[in-house]
């Protein structure tokens, strides 16, 4: 499961032209986010979803060929929030990408 | 070696350098360079002559504060441009309750044109003739925002041209007051425009953001701001703010605030009057 990172409520943002423009207090850094990766954020902010769920829900309103799409351009995002710090991968995807949310937390 | 006590903006500089450096100042400052340096001071800076045997075929010129000397030495004759380069350092450095935007900064009134641009883009040759077009240099190469009151605190300095936009200037505003040339610097041939008498005379009065715009010298601008969308906006200030990084959340909010509330253009521009006559249109038109 794909989970939040243990202070993603912290983080401070604002949108504009489908943009997401984050600061991470945490990290110091600033990130952007295209619409796609904000909204994969936002379920993950509410609850550990898996991949097959994620797609699940974000693909209710598409059409196949755009579901298609979504398919495979997702592991890409998640990797990149991963990357990012912002969520915490599956653990079967290994250590690189997956911390603990305590030890996150003391970074 | 004479010392003297500048003021300019919210800082103020104690400086020790050869009289002819002191000279210089008074020229581009007039009466904010001081004989008297008792109090208070934001940064101790010495122009130093270096000792040696090279003084009598090169002589060389090294800046120093109290605490460092961060840079190699330049010709003794460059003494005032490397003075200026070794002033920015210092703000640079130490001016963090600002946020710090690489940027030239006009005001008509109480309202704040800003101009942030990278080193080439011709942001400090449109500011240096739209201050003699009826707007007041806020300041050159910096902008000192303080996001708890949302304003830019003026800092008016000499504005330093580069190469091709020297004759440009000079072409365009021929009242303008240069001092002299100093060619073939670590950034080519400078010269520095005096700021205006109402510049220097309203350092004391700061200015809101109202218009930001990104200017591109490009030898084939058309001279039409066209509307920057709000999220390169960000990119674009949060690039050029020197201390983005150490600023944190301030900084990011402060960056995002001044996007969300003040519109912004990009203008490429080939000809300084058309590029004037552009910003008046702009900054004349009715608010929406």
């Amino acid at each position: 499961m794909w989970r939040p990172a243990s202070h993603l409520g912290q983080l401070r943002w604002h949108e504009w032209e489908g943009e997401r423009f984050l600061f991470d207090p945490f990290s110091g850094q600033t990130h952007v986010l295209n619409a796609m990766a904000a909204a994969v954020l936002d379920l993950i902010q509410e609850g550990p979803h898996s991949e097959a769920e994620l797609l699940g829900r974000l693909g209710l309103d598409l059409a196949p060929a755009e579901r298609q799409g979504l398919a495979a351009t997702l592991p890409a995002h998640l990797d990149l929030l991963a990357e990012m710090g912002l969520v915490l991968a599956p653990m079967e995807r290994g250590p690189d990408l997956y911390r603990p949310p305590e030890c996150h937390a003391a970074v | 070696m004479p010392r003297r006590s500048l003021t300019t903006g919210p800082f103020r500089i104690r400086v020790q350098g050869p009289a002819a450096l002191m000279q210089r100042l008074a020229f581009f400052y007039g009466d904010r360079l001081q004989g008297s340096e008792d109090g208070v001071h934001d940064f101790h800076i010495r122009m130093a002559r270096v000792p040696g045997l090279r003084r009598l075929l090169a002589p060389q010129i090294q800046f120093h504060t109290d605490i460092e000397t961060p840079f190699q030495p330049f010709p003794l004759d460059h003494a005032y441009p490397f003075f200026e380069w070794g002033l920015n350092w210092c703000i640079a450095m130490q001016a963090h309750e600002y946020l710090l935007w690489h940027m030239a900064v006009l005001a008509r009134g109480e309202d704040a044109l800003l101009l942030p641009g990278n080193p080439g883009s011709g942001k400090s040759t449109l500011a240096a003739a739209l201050m003699h077009r009826g707007w007041r240099l806020l300041s050159d190469e910096f902008g000192l925002y303080l996001p708890e009151n949302g304003c830019l605190c003026a800092l008016p300095r000499p504005i330093p041209l580069k190469n091709a936009a020297i004759p440009a200037l000079r072409k365009a505003v021929p009242e303008a007051v240069l001092g002299p040339l100093y060619p073939r610097t670590r950034k080519g041939d400078v010269a520095h425009v005096r700021p205006t008498a109402e510049s220097f005379a309203r350092a004391g009065e700061p200015a809101r953001p109202r218009w930001i715009l990104f200017p591109h010298y490009h030898p084939a601008g058309g001279h039409r701001p066209r509307p920057f969308p709000k999220g390169r906006c960000f990119l674009g200030l949060a690039g050029n703010a020197f201390n983005y990084g150490l600023q944190g959340a301030r900084g990011f909010e402060a960056v995002a605030s001044v996007v969300e509330r003040v519109p912004a253009w990009e203008l490429d521009y080939a000809d300084l009057d058309a590029a004037v006559a552009a910003v008046e249109d702009l900054t004349t038109r009715p608010t929406s």
